[in-house]
């Protein structure tokens, strides 16, 4: 064997690792380095101590609760819309697929605040009238409990599950089913038999993203629970890492309940590599068949209409509140018109200095983490795809990071390696969020390039290599305008959730660094509801904007192709 | 000039050998078809030449230019080929125009030149109206033209091929055949041409290589000295259906084991161990009376010819005959049925050979 020269492939290698052992590798390695080593011992007799404060204590078990609580419910919600749509003759089921989607649109902390606005227990304007009404002491509902985060988090929640569920569903092999039928078995034993068990592994792979989501989310319980001393993992960190102005102890415990965020996520992600490896999945075949469907006779209507009252109630309900409340000369005033405003919208769009930086650090931030994230995510999909070289399994051991790290770990990884600790401080300004972005949003667009890669052929690189053309050249005239498509997909993924992203900028900011979702946050905290609703609500329609775009993007694509 | 030489070349991936210390060379516009089963090594000799590939020991020249070997390593973009893949790596996102186009960005040629080369090689395959389309657009054979078209355009020395036709059907396939060598003809590159398919390699090669499962070059001739002079039972069991039959020998006469028929096989005999004899199903035939006794175990009419299988000793033979002469002579027997097999041609083989392979 000849010695291998150090070539053009081995410096991608080399630069990809670097980038990921920067970017994600050392963060979390710090985050563990504090939680676990005290002045250069490791130490885990008392970085359990820490663990056992009751206030850390009680944000584990509502951590356990939430997210426990919220899977089961969005697991029951998700699979029942789910069915409904893809095997009953509902009337308008394709109307209502895409409805029962829209809720993935709208960012919880969003619909957080509207319910908060609606629900609290003493201002809540439902409340108020139903205590008006039937002349009530107490309240009727109280969104400002357990109970109420998990309700807001399924709402926003449940979809990852239908979309799991109705996209198996329809997938698979109409004859398992007829051929049981042809046994002699009643609709009940074929779906408690033959359907459930197959569908299996779509449902607990969206019950697994409920849960991992859910552990990991800031926005509701922020809202919702903070006020009330509700905390879990992600809040007891924020509330530590800034009511505590830093101290030692507090950083430490705020690493090691990352440390538990992150060990909890990889278990996640590992039981849901095991079920989709499983093989079990192999009955469902890609191409869409006619399934068998269920005649829901007299259920037609009511169950159509408790579809929609469910639309009207957790997307329709909100979204008005929150552009009426907005209006509001000021908050409390009753919705009538002489009361309000669309001041309030000018005002924050072009005179509040916070608010207008607000919107433009998150559309350059997300723009450009967006774009550079895309960048380096396609280098180290190419390399791990399309290189045969020696030490790639460390990419790939590297790769798999970025999946399993939450937004309010990373957020609180590039707090320590950044702030002055290697001689470089980020610390306030829009690097330290542009570096988080990275770090959170790599998943996404390794995932999305990696999968355009898979499915360029090698040997269309290697024909236009013997047509004469160089590497450099194959790659710009052949596997960059095949892979496109995939690029493009994964600006989107990111660009969009980022411009609405509070998880983790929300640790991240300084005075002149809020993003949209830091503005919407803190707005709310120093109770001005009423801006803090028209931001929002001008969010929304950014949102909804940037959706139709992508559409018109990926289907002027299709179209081409 | 596209002479192509392999000496002494050997590839590994990690501990698995793929070839072996091989050495062939492809002369100047011959083409030349290299003949072995799927994981023989084949390919991977093709992207050595190719350049995708490096040897782990070995040289290969193309037309007298060293391009691996002795710590050169020439790109494949330097090497001055044409190749055809299997799954035809037909650009979807270039019009046939485009993608046929493509080899001629790197010459010196100008637009209109370039353009008439274009139009001239799309029109010898038979695309000169679908220049603008889309391979989406295109059939599988059309495709394949293109992949075709586009090794071709720029006039290279040496044109690789990597199972072209396997991914097309029966029809395609033959006429696809033909039109290679004329297309071969008229440009004059060397093929060095690489497949499964004897039928293919016999009807298009000047030269055939047999390679076998090892990666070791078993024989090399012409298609006629191939199928006819088979070099040994290799060779002559993987150029299609073949039988045999158990050998006793008496000086230079031989009789099939257990019958008194006396016969003349032809080939080598070596005097180490039983010997068998082979034939192809033609270079036997059922007759009324004498030859060698055997029962018919089955008879299927396929048309043109008819099938049987036919009891020998303890073999089983597969015996083709032309329908009508069938019909003329003892006529359609039945499954069951005593009858005489005679014999136009045997080969001798070890039979430890044959056993070895079974």
């Amino acid at each position: 064997m000849r010695p291998r020269r150090f070539g053009t492939a081995e410096l991608l290698l080399l630069l990809s690792i670097l980038i990921l052992v920067v970017v994600v590798a050392i963060p979390i390695l710090l985050i563990f380095w504090n939680a676990f080593v005290v002045e250069g011992k490791p130490d885990f007799l008392r970085a359990l101590a820490l663990l056992k404060e009751p206030d850390t204590l009680e944000a584990l078990k509502n951590s356990l609760v939430i997210a426990g609580g919220t899977t089961v419910l969005s697991t029951i919600i998700g699979v029942f819309f789910a069915w409904l749509v893809s095997r009953t003759d509902l009337p308008y089921k394709g109307t209502m697929k895409v409805l029962f989607l829209v809720p993935f649109m709208l960012p919880s902390f969003i619909g957080a605040l509207a319910w908060k606005i609606l629900l609290s227990p003493r201002g809540g304007h439902i409340n108020r009238l139903l205590m008006d009404l039937f002349h009530l002491e107490d309240p009727v509902f109280n969104i400002m409990s357990l109970g109420g985060i998990i309700a807001v988090e399924t709402m926003y929640l449940f979809p990852f599950v239908f979309i799991q569920v109705s996209g198996a569903l329809e997938r698979m092999d109409p004859t398992l089913e007829e051929a049981a039928r042809i046994s002699g078995a009643g609709l009940f034993t074929i779906t408690r038999r033959i359907t459930l068990p197959l569908m299996m592994p779509s449902i607990l792979a969206g019950a697994l993203l409920v849960a991992l989501y859910s552990l990991a989310h800031f926005g509701v319980p922020a809202i919702l629970g903070t006020e009330r001393n509700i905390f879990i993992i992600p809040t007891k960190i924020y509330e530590k890492i800034y009511a505590s102005g830093g101290n030692f102890e507090a950083i430490r415990t705020g690493t090691m309940l990352s440390s538990i965020l992150v060990l909890s996520a990889a278990a996640i992600l590992y039981v849901q590599s095991l079920v989709l490896s499983s093989g079990r999945f192999q009955v469902i075949s890609g191409k869409s068949m006619r399934p068998m469907v269920l005649k829901l006779r007299g259920l037609k209507w009511p169950l159509l209409i408790l579809s929609v009252v469910y639309i009207a109630i957790t997307v329709v309900l909100p979204t008005v509140t929150i552009f009426l409340v907005g209006t509001l000369k000021t908050y409390g005033l009753a919705f009538k018109l002489e009361n309000m405003t669309l001041d309030n919208f000018t005002y924050i769009l072009f005179k509040w200095e916070l608010t207008r930086d607000a919107i433009w650090n998150s559309f350059y931030l997300s723009l450009s983490a967006a774009a550079v994230t895309m960048l380096i995510g396609t280098l180290i999909s190419y390399v791990l795809v399309k290189t045969k070289i020696r030490g790639k399994f460390l990419l790939e051991f590297l790769g798999v990071l970025p999946f399993s790290v939450p937004g309010t770990v990373i957020a609180l990884g590039v707090i320590l390696m950044w702030s002055g600790r290697f001689g470089v401080n980020l610390y306030n300004t829009a690097w330290i969020i542009f570096v988080a972005y990275i770090a959170r949003y790599m998943a996404f667009a390794l995932k999305s390039t990696s999968a355009a890669l898979e499915q360029v052929h090698d040997s269309l690189e290697e024909a236009a290599r013997a047509c004469g053309a160089t590497k450099w050249q194959a790659m710009k005239d052949v596997v960059l305008p095949l892979i496109k498509p995939g690029m493009v997909a994964a600006f989107f993924l990111i660009f969009l959730p980022a411009l609405r992203e509070l998880t983790t900028s929300v640790l991240l900011y300084g005075p002149h660094t809020r993003t949209i979702g830091v503005a919407i946050y803190t707005l709310n905290e120093d109770g001005e509801t009423v801006y803090a609703a028209a931001l929002a609500a001008i969010a929304l329609v950014i949102i909804v904007l940037g959706q139709l775009l992508i559409k018109r993007v990926t289907r002027a694509k299709i179209e081409s192709a | 000039m596209g002479r192509v030489s392999v000496e002494g070349v050997t590839k590994a991936y990690g501990p698995k050998r793929v070839l072996q210390d091989l050495s062939l060379a492809v002369e100047d516009g011959e083409c030349f078809t290299l003949l072995g089963p799927s994981g023989c090594g084949k390919t991977v000799l093709l992207r050595l030449v190719a350049g995708f590939e490096t040897p782990d020991a070995g040289e290969i020249t193309i037309g007298g230019r060293l391009v691996s070997g002795r710590g050169t390593n020439v790109p494949p973009e330097a090497r001055n080929l044409g190749v055809v893949f299997q799954d035809y790596a037909v650009w979807p996102h270039l019009t046939v125009r485009a993608n046929t186009a493509y080899p001629l960005k790197f010459r010196a040629d100008d637009a209109p030149q370039r353009a008439a080369a274009v139009q001239s090689v799309l029109d010898q395959v038979g695309l000169g109206a679908l220049g603008e389309r889309y391979p989406s657009q295109l059939s599988g054979g059309q495709q394949q033209r293109v992949a075709l078209a586009r090794a071709l355009v720029a006039h290279p020395e040496v044109l690789l091929l990597d199972e072209p036709l396997s991914n097309l059907d029966a029809n395609l396939r033959e006429e696809m055949r033909f039109e290679i060598k004329d297309l071969q003809r008229h440009h004059g590159a060397t093929i060095l041409y690489v497949t499964h398919d004897q039928e293919v390699a016999l009807a298009l090669s000047d030269r055939i290589g047999i390679l076998d499962q090892a990666g070791r070059l078993r024989q090399v001739g012409t298609p006629r000295e191939i199928f006819d002079q088979p070099a040994d039972l290799e060779v002559f069991r993987f150029l299609g259906v073949t039988s045999f039959v158990d050998l006793a020998f008496d000086g230079d006469q031989a009789r099939i084991a257990g019958t008194s028929l006396d016969l003349r096989p032809e080939g080598p005999r070596p005097n180490i161990g039983a010997l068998v004899g082979g034939f192809r199903p033609m270079e036997a035939e059922l007759v009324k009376d004498g030859g060698v006794p055997g029962i018919v175990k089955r008879v299927a009419l396929l048309g043109a010819v008819v099938d049987f299988r036919v009891e020998v000793g303890s073999r089983e033979l597969r015996i083709q005959q032309e329908t009508s002469e069938v019909m003329r002579g003892l006529g359609l027997p039945v499954e069951g049925q005593r009858c005489g097999v005679r014999f136009h041609r045997l080969r001798t083989f070890a039979a430890a050979a044959l056993s070895g392979e079974a």
